[in-house]
């Protein structure tokens, strides 16, 4: 009666899915589409494991008249390892097409965040395989409210979309990975202009940037005297104090160096022009600040210092090193200016130091902490202090 | 009907080979290869077939798998400003089109000129088949079929061919994406790094004891030419500088983890069973005789006349260190840390000193088994008992 087509669907997804931009999208569109054609679908969800630091893998959850919901398992969560048991148990055994019991156990439906997915009245469960060109299994599940569940025909729909759909998943998660490699290791700006094809050497602009450098006070000796595993946690620990704060008001961690760090906050007419990103650069600083002020030293119990410069100026920004292995950072006397700055931190007794151009950039007024040669620098450089440090 | 019957062809296995992510291949050129063996038996009397895709590298405009018939399918690379790739960067708008296009080979066009052609170009070669290859994103990239059947292709053929393009341009894409990742890590964190990332090791806390050969280097005099040096000259100088080091370490199975401006931090990883620690430490000394070779005859006219040759140090040292995933939140360095570092750093900081290029550990001398001769005793942060520190012969401090 019901007749179900799903080839126009199928063509659509080995075109590429091209009227999708993202992989909600290509979701949504293709529910539609399976609809439209005979398959009475009430819901849908792609679960895709994922390679990124912080993600087990995301899941795609349609459901007829509410659109698209993206949901995120963060690894070791309790939803992940049940996930992964689930997609071990059922599905990796079968190569096809296996219908769940809607009340089952043991069936990845009972994940608390699949529970949407087992709204009332749902008659069956369809689940299957979306396998990757490199053997990875990632998983559809398929729901629908037809009593009797689906017919014949209509698996026999959803079975012929599940490879072209493995393969637009598949072009989707690739670029996300790249995306999300380049996120974790360089940095978001840099990745993106890396992945816009920004990949040469020599491929340098000047940019206009608030610059962060910091370091750790008394790192050196610390990393001697404390065992490898316990110094690796109290800089991860340390470097969570600033990186987020950086990373929430724009700006970009472009460089680890054991306990150091380079960010920069590049300037756009969009980010409001040198005040607000100075501004910006400021209120992380006061985040980190108080962030570090609550750590304490791995073994001994005694408080981490840190200490940071912030500059703003001209930095060339690009592709640097040699060979095939390029390092994408930002290098002039900008921050070599912002290196010695830092430097006087520790001598000073301050945590924040600011040159002359960022004091003189921020709506907030710093206090002068006196003249300084800065090697390099012809001129003696004021730096400026918070107020509400006093140095010693 | 017998003769239509004879020359038909059904490409529909080919089809759901691709669609199904053509997993009998590993790799591009060896995915072509099985796919024009199919379509062969399937009865589409393929002579050759190629595709050419730009590609996000640092040194190449793009490559092309070339496939003819029985012999092993090639791999064509194209660097940045090379005639080829000027070429296809011009006519890539001209000749790649939405469809199907065939062109004959007895006729003059420009687009035959293109290497894909070029290279698929034979006497007995008929016709030439180019079809676009479209990515999800909207790239469009080119594939190129040819036959030696006298009058070419027939319709029918055509139309199987172009009912191959959109499943074979998803597989394209996929290990093109593939391929890119693996080259992002290559470019920005490093090789064998790179390979520990894609297998998974993406989360802090991931890090392990390795034992390997450290080398920390850094350019004399940096700082002050960094403050001097018009900024552009500057980012030449380091390119060229790093373009000493990097190849000399790679290629004796060294890592480069790190640029710290001038400096440079790279591993060479020893086996877990320390086999073959003496060799790996006799691999970074002559890494680093290389590089201080290079260094010494780099040219000096592009830095500006008033130029001091370019000096540089290096310190070596063999180790145990902490390697892996260590940041703050999803913002990682995928790096090594520890003692053996701190003393390898300690140790290079002697070289300005020392008036020497390459110092080495105690240790590293003991390992490598190389004639190193003792430079003196010194005290170190972080080390109870001076350290002793040796050099080369033919360097005189």
């Amino acid at each position: 009666m019901a007749t179900c087509d799903t080839r126009d669907a199928v063509r659509w997804l080995i075109d590429g899915a091209r009227t999708a931009q993202l992989p909600e999208d290509v979701l949504q569109q293709l529910c539609e589409r399976m609809v439209a054609c005979g398959v009475p679908l009430a819901g849908a969800s792609v679960f895709v494991q994922t390679l990124h630091p912080g993600l087990f893998g995301r899941c795609f959850l349609w459901r007829r008249g509410l659109g698209v919901l993206i949901i995120e398992f963060p690894y070791e969560s309790e939803e992940c390892i049940a996930l992964q048991r689930s997609v071990e148990a059922g599905i990796r055994a079968s190569d096809k097409v296996l219908t769940l019991e809607p009340d089952r156990e043991d069936s990845c439906l009972n994940i608390a965040k699949f529970r949407n997915l087992r709204a009332k009245d749902i008659t069956q469960f369809v689940a299957t395989p979306l396998v990757f060109s490199d053997g990875e299994v990632h998983l559809a599940i398929w729901s629908t409210r037809q009593s009797g569940g689906l017919t014949e025909e209509q698996t026999r729909g959803i079975e012929r979309i599940v490879a072209p759909l493995a393969r637009v998943a598949e072009v989707f998660a690739l670029r996300r990975r790249a995306a999300v490699l380049l996120d974790t290791y360089v940095g978001r700006t840099s990745g993106t202009r890396i992945l816009a094809g920004q990949i040469r050497r020599g491929q340098t602009e000047a940019i206009e940037a608030a610059i962060w450098l910091s370091d750790m006070r008394g790192f050196t000796e610390l990393a001697d005297r404390i065992p490898p595993q316990a110094l690796i946690e109290l800089l991860n620990r340390y470097f969570d104090c600033q990186v987020p704060a950086i990373l929430r008001r724009g700006g970009e961690v472009l460089k680890f160096m054991g306990d150091g760090m380079l960010a920069v906050f590049p300037i756009t007419e969009n980010d409001g022009g040198v005040k607000h990103v100075c501004n910006a650069a400021l209120a992380a600083a006061y985040e980190a600040r108080a962030e570090i002020a609550a750590l304490e030293r791995a073994g001994d119990g005694a408080p981490v210092r840190f200490g940071l410069a912030l500059h703003v100026g001209t930095v060339m920004y690009g592709n640097i090193g040699g060979a095939n292995r390029l390092d994408f950072t930002c290098i002039g006397p900008a921050v070599n200016l912002a290196a010695r700055v830092e430097k006087l931190t520790g001598r000073l007794g301050r945590s924040i130091l600011a040159s002359a151009a960022f004091a003189s950039a921020c709506d907030e007024p710093m206090v002068s902490v006196g003249e300084f040669e800065l090697a390099g620098f012809e001129q003696p450089e004021t730096v400026f202090g918070l107020s509400d440090e006093i140095g010693g | 009907m017998v003769w239509f019957t004879m020359m038909s062809c059904d490409t529909g296995e080919a089809v759901r080979w691709l669609l199904d992510g053509a997993r009998s291949a590993t790799v591009a050129e060896q995915m072509l290869q099985q796919l024009c063996e199919r379509m062969v038996g399937a009865g589409v009397p393929l002579a050759g077939a190629g595709f050419f895709i730009r590609t996000l590298y640092p040194g190449l405009f793009g490559r092309s798998f070339i496939w003819q018939g029985g012999v092993e399918p090639v791999v064509l690379e194209f660097a940045y400003d090379s005639q080829e790739s000027r070429d296809l960067q011009r006519s890539s708008e001209v000749c790649i089109r939405d469809s199907a296009i065939a062109f004959d080979p007895a006729q003059e066009d420009s687009c035959l000129n293109l290497p894909v052609f070029k290279k698929l170009h034979a006497d007995a070669v008929t016709a030439f088949l180019a079809t676009p290859i479209v990515f999800a994103n909207g790239d469009v990239h080119l594939a190129v079929w040819t036959t030696e059947q006298a009058g070419g292709f027939t319709a029918e053929q055509i139309r199987n061919v172009e009912a191959l393009i959109p499943p074979f341009s998803r597989v394209v894409e996929i290990f093109a994406l593939r391929r890119r990742a693996t080259v992002l890590l290559d470019t920005y964190v490093g090789h064998a790094t790179g390979e520990r990332i894609l297998a998974g090791d993406i989360h802090r806390g991931h890090t392990e004891a390795l034992h390997a050969a450290i080398w920390l280097s850094d350019m004399r005099g940096f700082t002050e030419l960094a403050d001097r040096l018009p900024t552009d000259i500057l980012i030449r100088l380091l390119n060229r500088y790093f373009d000493c080091q990097i190849p000399a370490v790679a290629r004796r199975g060294g890592e480069v983890l790190k640029f710290i401006g001038d400096g440079m931090l790279a591993i060479f990883p020893i086996a877990a069973d320390d086999g073959d620690a003496k060799k790996v430490c006799s691999e970074a000394l002559a890494a680093a005789y290389e590089a201080r070779a290079r260094i010494a005859s780099m040219e000096q006219s592009e830095l500006g006349a008033d130029h001091a040759p370019v000096r540089f140090g290096v310190a070596l040292h063999v180790g145990t260190v902490m390697y892996g995933n260590i940041g703050g939140e999803n913002r990682l360095d995928f790096t090594c840390i520890g003692p053996a570092v701190n003393l390898v750093a300690r140790v290079e900081k002697l070289t300005g000193g020392l008036g020497r290029t390459i110092l080495a550990s105690a240790a590293f001398a003991r390992v490598s088994g190389e004639p190193l001769i003792p430079v003196g005793d010194f005290v170190l942060p972080g080390f109870a008992q001076p350290q002793t520190v040796f050099g080369l012969r033919d360097e005189i401090g």
